[in-house]
């Protein structure tokens, strides 16, 4: 049988209606399916559910439609929807079906006694489906809607589980996925245990894939697509085929009978338009975002269609359109009018009632007197605000360090809301991929705004209604920085404790509290409104009568009320003036080493001031101007010298007097009127320091306890050190013994220090030796010896250089022990010399 | 009260808000899920390890299966992991592997991290197999069964994590 005489079997034998019901029903589960499991030969629930439903749906076709020879009619599920167990079209496509089909048959009719009932429907699906078994392209790609079909059907026969036997394989080639994937997760945590299979070659078995190689989101296209398409096209040009009963016809039916079966089948799918757009269904989605993502060509291409599919479906039905708009238009435009109408009510409002208001003809003074326009005025004490919440944030992990709520403010959930927070700033960052000091600085949403600021690592979030003036923000960041500096180490150590941060609560109460200056009793309307209506009544009772006069009478009455008004300015701006001076003033009196005495006003206009000046204090002409902001010509000074006893003037009195080097700080006690002295200097400066001090006016007394000489007081330790000296002797030998000779040398370099020392500060410095002897031998003798030990000290002192006086006295045995009964006693403690030594005369 | 930020991450699917819904007290709406990646939600235990109270702060990322950095910066931070897995579907312990290798990247080892096997009512039904678990736990990989269904072991994964973030701290 020829080629084209099978396809037109075929075709002839297809209803119309068939390939529409499930078709439809296929392919977009396939997609549903296939981005969870992308391994197509893993049967899915979805799919077997799907075939469930599709298959009893599919309308038994009328044999009526079977003898029309539409063309582009026939596809394989169409065929496989067939299977509805009364319809005898299965028989006869069996029966008609041409005997070389029957072979590939053989292997599935294994599967065949699971189907209990519509088995003509299932061989239908094999016979179209010759390439099915074909070993060498099982994952053909491009033929979803064959074995799809034969799957749903499948599904739908069998039990909703999978197949014990099926499912045992997948679990176990999920298993040896995963624990190959195990292993390059865990790589430097030894090796897997021994109940750890072997590498990959069991799961080879099961899956083609390489374990590493990326798996393709969706079904790829056929790369052999377009060339089976150009073989199609090219058709009708083939040489014509050799008679199917000749040798040479039999022989090539025998040699490619199965590449010809494929062949046809491509063909038949390229050839038929419906099943063209069914195979193109299930892959047009995938192709447009594959182009998509390669270039923008697609755009451009399909733009001027949509505009024109738009522009005709606007002008066809253009309600249709603005209906769809209106919902988001509308509330848009609401929203605009409404702002708009608000702020000029507002500003209305306000104009209005600062106008007529006490306070307005305040403003009014002001904005005269400062030369800016009324309406800026009334906005700089307008501009109200009110710090709602603020959140402080650890930056990193989003938990909440602390949350601050103004009085009468209602409490949220803070840990939600500031991880929240955390989550929209990450996200509005990583979406616009901006740097890492970039950051959102506020959201806005009508008239509150959400000021969000870091610092370190508290990342703060501050909810103000109003309208803010600019140095809040930097207020805030003040105040937050303040915290990362106080709470550094807690910030350091932070593991979700927020309870050490509380104590930052004081850097930011403020914010929450100062915002009801301008806002409270506010009167009834009416009674505001008191004081303007009878001004209002007296001005036009007043013009009323102006109007009675003559011009004359009215000329004058304008120029003596201009009069009035410029008098008025006059004492106006004198008042402010005084004001002014009187503050100045009291500068002048608050300054240490100035008082003010008489202050009169001089025939030339000027204020002349009597000030008392101690000629430490400061110069009250500049304190007048540069802190009383008045200017040179407004006043005259009449400077009267006098000593002032104000504290920071004694002080600095008694410091010009003793001149203390750096290293001294100089204070006064002014209720005990002492002066206390602290550091270090040297003896001499310290006390005629503090005989200076002593002498000058407002000192009672000096403290001198804080205040050291760092040589003295070295001198006082070497003495220390040497007074505690003591060396003794052998019996009846005037050198020392062999273990005190150290010492001796040692007490010697001591004395030369602090003779040097001494001679250094111009003090002088003696020696005083007592030599001891024990009490065994006689008075005589004993004085001897101790004299002789004396000297050998003294001996070795001259030897080393020294100039020391020295003044030694031989004490016997006076100071030495003696025996129980007055007996001479043999004491080593008693042969002994002993070194005082003297500083000063 | 002490905080605690938790980050839970998974597949797409894998019941990782019906977890968090099957334990929680507060949640925002769904809408910000799709809108900024993550949900945030909020739990109160009382009495851990001492402390009066812990507050949990769950960040229930979006499901990825193709994980990206944009939601990984919300790790950030984070006291607690929670590696939400499908029993039903291999691939979601895949994914599961690549987020904690991601995770500790971020956040480095110290941060405790369970991997919760959901689905457990359907532990018949489940391609991954007792002996992939077992290769798992032998690597130092705590593992818990849970059914976001059934609530087996949803309170016992919180309050055992809240009890491993507490001795860390």
């Amino acid at each position: 049988m020829g080629f084209f005489d099978f396809l037109s079997r075929k075709k002839n034998h297809s209803p119309p209606e068939l390939p529409d019901p499930a078709p439809e029903e296929f392919p977009p589960e396939e997609n549903l399916a296939a981005p969870e499991n992308p391994d197509a030969d893993f049967p899915s629930a979805p799919k077997g559910a799907a075939g469930e439903d599709s298959a009893p749906a599919t309308p038994p076709s009328p044999e009526g439609t079977e003898s029309d020879a539409a063309p582009g009619v026939s596809s394989p599920e169409g065929s496989s929807s067939a299977g509805a167990p009364d319809d005898p079209r299965a028989e006869r496509i069996e029966s008609d079906a041409p005997p070389e089909d029957s072979s590939p048959e053989e292997p599935k009719s294994a599967a065949a006694p699971k189907d209990s009932s519509p088995e003509g429907a299932t061989e239908k699906t094999e016979a179209l489906k010759p390439d099915g078994a074909a070993p060498e392209n099982p994952d053909a790609p491009d033929a979803p809607d064959v074995p799809d079909a034969l799957e749903a059907f499948e599904a739908f026969q069998g039990p909703s589980v999978m197949d014990p036997q099926e499912r045992a394989a997948k679990v176990k080639e999920t298993e040896d996925k995963l624990l190959s994937e195990l292993d390059s997760f865990f790589p430097d945590e030894g090796a897997a245990p021994p109940s750890a299979p072997g590498p990959r070659p069991p799961a080879a078995a099961f899956d083609s894939r390489p374990a590493g190689e990326p798996q393709a989101p969706f079904p790829v296209l056929d790369p052999n697509y377009q060339a089976l398409s150009s073989l199609f096209n090219l058709e009708e040009s083939l040489p014509p085929l050799p008679d199917p009963q000749s040798e040479m016809g039999r022989l090539r039916a025998l040699l490619i009978e199965r590449e010809l079966k494929q062949i046809r089948h491509l063909t038949q799918v390229v050839d038929d338009p419906q099943a063209l757009a069914q195979t193109l269904s299930s892959v047009i989605t995938e192709a447009i975002l594959i182009r998509e993502s390669k270039d923008d060509k697609l755009n451009t291409v399909l733009a001027p269609t949509v505009e024109k599919i738009f522009t005709s479906a606007v002008r066809r039905n253009p309600e249709n359109l603005a209906n769809q708009i209106f919902p988001v238009i509308g509330p848009a435009i609401r929203r605009s009018i409404s702002d708009t109408f608000l702020s000029m009510l507002q500003s209305l409002n306000q104009t209005l009632e600062m106008s007529l208001s006490l306070k307005g003809l305040k403003w009014r003074l002001e904005a005269w007197r400062v030369h800016k326009p009324f309406s800026e005025i009334v906005l700089l004490h307008t501009l109200l605000y009110h710090v709602e919440e603020i959140y402080l944030i650890h930056a990193d992990s989003g938990l909440i360090l602390d949350h601050l709520v103004y009085e009468g403010g209602e409490a949220r959930d803070a840990e939600l809301v500031a991880a929240m927070f955390t989550a929209i700033r990450d996200f509005i960052r990583d979406s616009f991929s901006v740097g890492q000091k970039e950051n959102l600085d506020n959201l806005r949403f009508g008239e509150r705004t959400i000021y969000l600021q870091r610092a370190d690592k508290i990342f703060m979030a501050c909810v103000v209604r109003g309208n803010p003036p600019a140095s809040l923000t930097r207020d805030l960041q003040d105040a937050l920085e303040l915290m990362v500096v106080s709470s550094a180490d807690e910030l350091e150590k932070f593991t979700g404790d927020p309870t050490p941060f509380k104590k930052n609560r004081r850097f930011f109460q403020p914010f929450l509290e100062a915002q009801y200056e301008d806002k409270p009793r506010q009167l009834p309307f009416l009674v505001r409104m008191v004081p303007a209506l009878a001004l209002i009544f007296l001005c036009l009772f007043g013009v009323q009568r102006l109007y009675n006069r003559s011009a004359d009478q009215e000329i004058q009455s304008r120029e003596a009320s201009l009069a009035q008004v410029h008098r008025a300015g006059q004492n106006f701006s004198q008042a402010v003036f005084n004001a002014k001076f009187e503050a100045a003033i009291s500068l002048l009196n608050e300054e240490p080493g100035l008082a003010v005495g008489n202050v009169t006003l001089s025939p030339t206009g000027e204020m002349e001031v009597v000030c008392f000046r101690d000629e430490l204090a400061a110069d009250p002409a500049l304190i007048l101007t540069r802190k009383g902001g008045l200017s040179p010509g407004q006043f005259r000074l009449l400077i009267k010298p006098y000593a002032s006893l104000d504290a920071p003037i004694v002080r600095e009195r008694v410091s010009r007097i003793i001149n203390p080097s750096p290293r001294v700080t100089v204070t006064y006690d002014e209720a005990n009127k002492t002066i206390r002295l602290r550091g270090e200097a040297k003896l001499g400066w310290i006390n005629d320091a503090k005989e200076k001090a002593l002498a000058t006016l407002g000192v009672d007394s000096v403290d001198t306890s804080e205040i050291k000489d760092p040589d003295h007081e070295r001198m006082l330790d070497l003495k220390d050190q040497i007074d505690a000296t003591v060396i003794h002797f052998p019996l009846n030998g005037a050198n020392p013994v062999p273990e005190d000779a150290l010492k001796l040398e040692e007490a010697v370099d001591k004395l030369t220090s602090l003779e040097k020392l001494a001679g250094d500060m111009g003090v002088s410095v003696s020696l005083i030796i007592y030599g001891h002897a024990d009490s065994t031998g006689s008075d005589l003798f004993n004085y001897n010896l101790s004299m002789d030990r004396t000297k050998t000290v003294a001996a070795l002192l001259y030897a080393k250089g020294s100039t020391m006086p020295i003044r030694n006295y031989g004490m016997g045995a006076q100071f030495s022990p003696k025996g129980e009964d007055g007996a001479p006693l043999d004491s080593q403690d008693s042969r002994k010399i002993e070194l005082r030594a003297v500083i000063g005369n | 009260m002490i905080n605690k930020k938790i980050c839970m991450l998974g597949a797409f699917c894998v019941g990782k808000t019906a977890l968090v819904r099957q334990y929680v007290s507060s949640i925002f709406s769904d809408n910000y899920l799709s809108t900024v990646g993550v949900k945030i939600s909020k739990k109160v235990v009382p009495q851990a390890l001492g402390e009066d109270e812990v507050a949990l702060v769950l960040w229930d990322m979006e499901g990825q299966d193709n994980y990206s950095t944009v939601n990984l910066s919300y790790l950030r931070g984070a006291n607690g992991l929670l590696f939400v897995v499908d029993g039903t579907r291999g691939e979601s312990l895949s994914v599961a592997l690549k987020l904690r290798a991601e995770a500790l990247k971020i956040l480095g080892q110290g941060v405790p991290g369970y991997f919760l096997i959901n689905k457990a009512d359907l532990e018949p039904e489940w391609e991954i197999s007792e002996k992939v678990l077992n290769s798992l736990e032998s690597k130092g990989v705590k593992i818990i069964k849970t059914s976001a269904k059934t609530g087996l072991n949803v309170e016992k994964t919180f309050s055992d994590l809240t009890f491993a973030m507490m001795e860390k701290a």
